[in-house]
């Protein structure tokens, strides 16, 4: 045996079929978060990695949960993976630093997860920023 | 970065964006194990906090703490919260040697008394007057008296500065004890593992520049955010112990099928760590996800445990690999659940206890 790949692996059939009991109680965690934002007006939000997993369980969820219509790409210290799922007002983020490797991964209940809006702090300098913008565009050749 | 710099004013001198912050906050909470709603609280802190001078000091130990948590991948992270931290004095990271690393230490503690935060692995040995590990002309134990003596606290990190550890196991010939016997008082927080989970150990350095204090311990010294649960509580095996299906070879049937290790000498029962949630490699598994049993390691006497391979409710001393005075000094490994661990030497007749997995389950 020469290296990793010699190791065979196989992954079995189904893999990703039935939840698990765990991923079942997951969904009806989210289920129960969604009910409480629509009574109260409260989000909320779960960190995958508080959670035990079995293998096949973070497939199973995902599979559960599906996909919806938006997802969009973040670039700050690394590239962040943000999409709804098939369930509206459930987002699910996977956030990746520069070497692509995770550094969170969350699931949301909310209209819009906070960090895809324009941050505040960030808009203060945002006039000065596109005059300096048109100033380098025409002055530079 | 300036002394007196704030870390947001750091991160925004840097170029860092809010939305970048806010990443950082998301990893950092999820790194201490706080929920996500705390997000919000913990980048208000952040944004204040202020960069601590940290003298890590390496005893006896293997350097597998230090590779643990220079290897661990989550580099972005780990790099700024070291940048958040002035790490001032680390033997094997440093550039410089000999009397001016030296000057590098003695400087911290006469310029942030009170302040700066003392990081150990490795044991202490004692016996001999010490002799047996010596820095600078300074015995282990001189170098620790005079470094945390103006210390904020000291983290003991890995199971050897925690509890002794490997150097500690019997017949232990250099007399080595853990931080806590030679520091009594200064606050010691201990992440114990042998290495601990390299996020765990960033985690407790998040914890204490976010919240400038130390976090909640267990009774031995080690922050319940991370230890609070046993491996056996946050097992995804347990349906299969709670059921009473148990691999009897590491290539039966039911090992294929994912059944419980206990029979197979998991220690994971006995053993407060976070590996169940938090994982290894990046989040890929931890050992019983990947067919081994747990072998304790975040426990004081793991060493002298008897085989990492017999049943908790196996006696001390089955494997035929174990000398007897091992056996004899060794740590009950049949107390009852909780009590392994807790520094308690039951007595030879507690030691032949019978327990079965049944036993186990009715007395949790
Ligand atoms: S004995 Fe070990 S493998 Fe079995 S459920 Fe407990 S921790 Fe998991």
């Amino acid at each position: 045996m020469n290296g990793l790949q010699d190791i065979t692996v196989t992954v079995e059939e189904g893999a990703v079929g039935e939840p698990s009991a765990q991923v079942l109680a997951i969904a009806s965690e989210i289920a129960g978060q969604l009910e409480a934002w629509l009574a109260t007006g409260e989000t909320a939000s779960i960190d995958l990695r508080s959670l035990p997993m079995a293998p096949g369980d973070y497939q199973a969820l995902k599979a559960l949960l599906g996909e919806g219509e938006v997802s969009a790409r973040l670039e700050a210290l690394g590239p962040s993976d943000i999409y709804e799922t098939a369930v509206p007002g459930v987002w699910w983020l996977k956030h990746r630093n520069a070497n692509d490797e995770v550094m969170a991964e969350l699931i949301e209940i909310t209209d819009c997860p906070g960090i895809l809006r324009t941050q505040a702090e960030d808009l203060s300098s945002a006039p000065g920023q596109l005059r300096e913008r048109m100033q380098k565009a025409t002055v530079e050749p | 970065m300036a002394d007196n710099e704030t870390l947001g004013e750091q991160l925004r001198r840097q170029g860092i964006s809010r939305r970048s912050f806010l990443k950082f906050c998301a990893a950092t909470t999820s790194l201490m194990a706080l929920p996500p709603t705390m997000v919000s609280a913990v980048a208000a802190a952040l944004e204040k906090a202020r960069r601590p001078s940290v003298i890590w000091l390496s005893f006896q130990e293997c350097t597998g703490c230090t590779e643990s948590l220079t290897r661990s991948h989550s580099p972005t992270l780990e790099s700024l919260i070291f940048g958040a931290i002035s790490l001032d004095y680390h033997h094997t990271l440093q550039a410089c040697a000999g009397h001016f690393a030296e000057h590098l230490r003695t400087e911290v503690i006469d310029k942030h008394p009170g302040e700066y935060l003392v990081l150990v692995d490795g044991s202490i040995p004692t016996r001999d007057d010490g002799v047996y590990s010596t820095i600078a002309g300074m015995t282990n134990v001189q170098i620790l008296e005079e470094t945390a003596a103006q210390a904020a606290a000291v983290i003991a990190v890995g199971t050897c500065a925690a509890f002794g550890g490997l150097p500690h196991a019997d017949p232990n010939p250099t007399g080595a004890v853990p931080v806590s016997d030679i520091i009594t008082d200064k606050p010691i927080i201990n992440v114990s593992g042998c290495p601990p989970i390299p996020t765990v150990i960033t985690g407790v350095l998040a914890h204490y520049l976010t919240f400038g204090g130390i976090p909640e311990l267990d009774e031995l010294g080690r922050p319940l955010m991370f230890y609070g649960d046993s491996i056996h509580d946050r097992c995804y095996r347990r349906p299969f112990y709670d059921k009473g299906l148990f691999a009897k070879t590491f290539d039966d049937a039911g090992a294929r099928d994912g059944w419980c290790l206990y029979e197979l000498g998991c220690k994971g029962p006995t053993t407060h760590n976070a590996c169940a949630t938090v994982k290894w490699n990046e989040g890929t598994s931890f050992p019983i996800e990947s067919g081994h049993p747990c072998l304790g390691c975040s426990e004081p006497d793991f060493w002298d445990a008897g085989s990492f391979y017999n049943p908790l409710s196996a006696p001390i001393g089955d494997s035929s690999d174990w000398a007897a005075p091992a056996i004899a000094a060794g740590a009950a490994a049949g107390a009852a659940l909780g009590l392994y661990g807790r520094r308690h030497k039951a007595d030879a007749e507690a030691r032949r206890e019978p327990l079965t997995a049944r036993d186990l389950e009715d007395k949790s």
